[in-house]
């Protein structure tokens, strides 16, 4: 099964786009694991829309934090075996994922879950700094 | 995102539908602060027509409620996907809102 790579200009409008492209690749690679098509709200299927969408958000708002113009954000989308992947990159200043603790949900937060989702969502997830960029790695397992 | 409304018994009850995403935030608190100030306490989210939910969206219904708290009111949501319960769940706010099938019930929750 072909990856699929693209990028999006790093503003909050263009994730619908990404969690569409998300879903058909998440869809394709179910399918071919699985040999069935999705049910509507495949477990996998909205986990994945999730998890990017949140991953992007993340992307994006670090930086109109910086102050700095609009820029991009990579994605590549691919599958090994039966474990969908995902990479999503930015040119962000350096990000320590792991260091972000669990929302304090007694006392309901207006903030701060969407790493939590993240991590709650996919098997395994993981940051590195490449150069200049921030990797976010994500993965998980298709199962029927 | 769409958003309407309607006064239902002691509540307003408030249709939304679309994705309630990140990106919809700034439309929905302004939305939302609108018809806060006509002072009505009770309210309910009806999200029977949200396909999408994310921290953002979510965020926005807590400081919602907070608001809403504030002057001795609530928000109880109703009609949820499994997919939009399920991030109820994880972020624990199944145990934050009253949750209920569908939006005659919730309204009538507070008669």
């Amino acid at each position: 099964m072909a990856k699929l790579t693209f990028h999006i200009e790093a503003s909050l409008d263009t994730l619908p786009k990404v969690c569409e492209l998300a879903c058909g690749f998440a869809e394709e690679a179910y399918q071919k694991v699985t040999g069935c098509q999705p049910e509507k709200d495949n477990t996998f299927i909205s986990a994945v829309e999730l998890a990017v969408g949140e991953a992007c958000t993340n992307a994006i708002r670090h930086r109109q934090a910086d102050g700095q113009e609009p820029e991009m954000v990579y994605l590549e989308f691919s599958l090994s075996g039966d474990t969908w992947l995902a990479e999503i990159r930015d040119h962000n200043q350096a990000f320590d994922f792991l260091a972000v603790p669990e929302p304090d949900f007694a006392a309901l937060p207006e903030s701060g879950y969407g790493i939590y989702l993240i991590r709650s969502l996919m098997d395994e997830v993981w940051m590195e700094r490449q150069g200049d960029w921030n990797v976010l790695h994500l993965a998980k397992k298709i199962v029927s | 995102m769409n958003m309407t409304s309607n006064k239902q018994g002691n509540s307003i009850v408030i249709h939304l539908s679309g994705r309630f995403d990140a990106g919809v935030v700034p439309q929905f608190k302004s939305w939302f602060l609108s018809i806060l100030e006509s002072g009505e306490q009770y309210y309910v989210m009806n999200l029977a027509e949200v396909d999408y939910l994310d921290s953002g969206g979510l965020g926005c219904l807590v400081a919602s409620l907070r608001r809403v708290r504030d002057i001795d009111g609530d928000i109880r949501v109703a009609a949820l996907s499994d997919k939009v319960r399920k991030v109820f769940e994880l972020t624990r706010m199944h145990r934050v809102f009253d949750i209920y099938d569908d939006s005659n019930a919730a309204a009538n929750s507070f008669n």
